[in-house]
């Protein structure tokens, strides 16, 4: 009786195991990216295996990498996301 | 050029085995948790181009990337991975790979559920094992709802333009590129040779059309054969 109950157990961890292991392989890039955008400048080019950042920081979402100047008509991301809205609604 | 593009099936046959196995996988009654499995393995699918180069473009660097990062972790000696063929052509693989095989679950998900479950229970009742359920009911009918998905796969690869410019950029000495990354650099690398760049525009289509043309005569060939 014991046997035949852990079948299905055992086969139920082997398909949780490899479908893990994928999700670890679809997930691995885009943890790497959002880990390193997360790391402060001078830890962004350190090499790492494990897609989390040792000293998390907002450094490199700060507003100065997406203004030219201090006027908002050269607020670059404001630009580039209106123009985006734009391109997506034209496209409907 | 055209051998490396020609090796397109080696990523459609990654894309189709890794692809189909989660999908069936996924598929089986019993497994839990299945929604949020499907979510999670589709996300390649969602990522922008640019941001999948520049993933994948940074985990193979030489100095800051993770995979020579595992590499050493594990003792092995880092390795330059567009500095000669062989490995350029594996980092390019391996990117196609993860952005393609989503596409394949998918669309083996839909035509799974699509086969008529009577066929399983008459099997069944017939005393077929799991095994022979799959080889003679779930793989024919995979093969035929799953065709026009693998022509898809195909022209999508050999047009894959985004991941040889932006992950190996045609490293090591254009030794990666393919006839669509070939053509934008005639065209706006090479001092604007438009001719060279039509030509090679050509000369894609009539490859795409030719292949995809053998593929679904193959496959009218194969469904004929079954029907008989």
């Amino acid at each position: 009786m014991r046997a035949l109950s852990q079948g299905p157990v055992v086969d139920e961890r082997a398909l949780h195991a490899v479908l893990l292991l994928a999700v670890c392989f679809a997930l691995y890039p885009v943890l790497w990216v959002v880990s390193l955008a997360l790391s402060p400048s001078v830890h962004a080019v350190v090499p790492r295996a494990i897609p989390l950042p040792e000293a998390p920081s907002l450094d490199e979402l700060s507003c100065d990498h997406f203004r030219q100047g201090t006027n908002l008509r050269e607020w670059l991301f404001g630009r580039q996301l209106l123009n985006s809205i734009l391109v997506s609604v034209r496209r409907r | 050029v055209l051998l490396v593009t020609c090796c397109g099936p080696l990523n459609i046959a990654l894309h189709l085995a890794i692809g189909v196995s989660l999908a069936l996988l996924l598929s089986r009654p019993r497994s839990s948790s299945r929604a949020l499995y499907r979510v999670l393995l589709i996300m390649p699918w969602a990522v922008p181009s640019y941001v999948t180069a520049l993933a994948w473009k940074g985990m193979f660097h030489r100095q800051f990337g993770a995979i020579n990062a595992m590499l050493v972790a594990l003792g092995v000696e880092p390795v330059s991975w567009f500095a000669q063929f062989s490995t350029a052509f594996a980092a390019n693989v391996a990117t196609n790979a993860w952005l393609g095989f989503p596409f394949m679950m998918v669309v083996t998900i839909g035509a799974l559920a699509g086969i008529p479950k009577d066929l399983y229970e008459a099997a069944a009742v017939d005393g077929a094992t799991p095994w022979q359920q799959f080889w003679h009911i779930t793989l024919p009918m995979l093969q035929a709802l799953a065709g026009p998905s693998v022509s898809l796969g195909t022209v999508w690869t050999f047009n894959q333009f985004n991941v040889i410019f932006l992950v190996s950029g045609g490293e090591p000495d254009g030794a990666t590129e393919i006839l669509v990354s070939e053509a934008y650099r005639w065209a706006f690398t090479r001092q604007a040779q438009y001719g060279y760049a039509a030509a090679y525009a050509v000369l894609i289509f009539g490859v795409l059309v030719l292949g995809t043309r053998s593929l679904s005569g193959s496959r009218r060939r194969r469904t004929r054969e079954g029907a008989r």
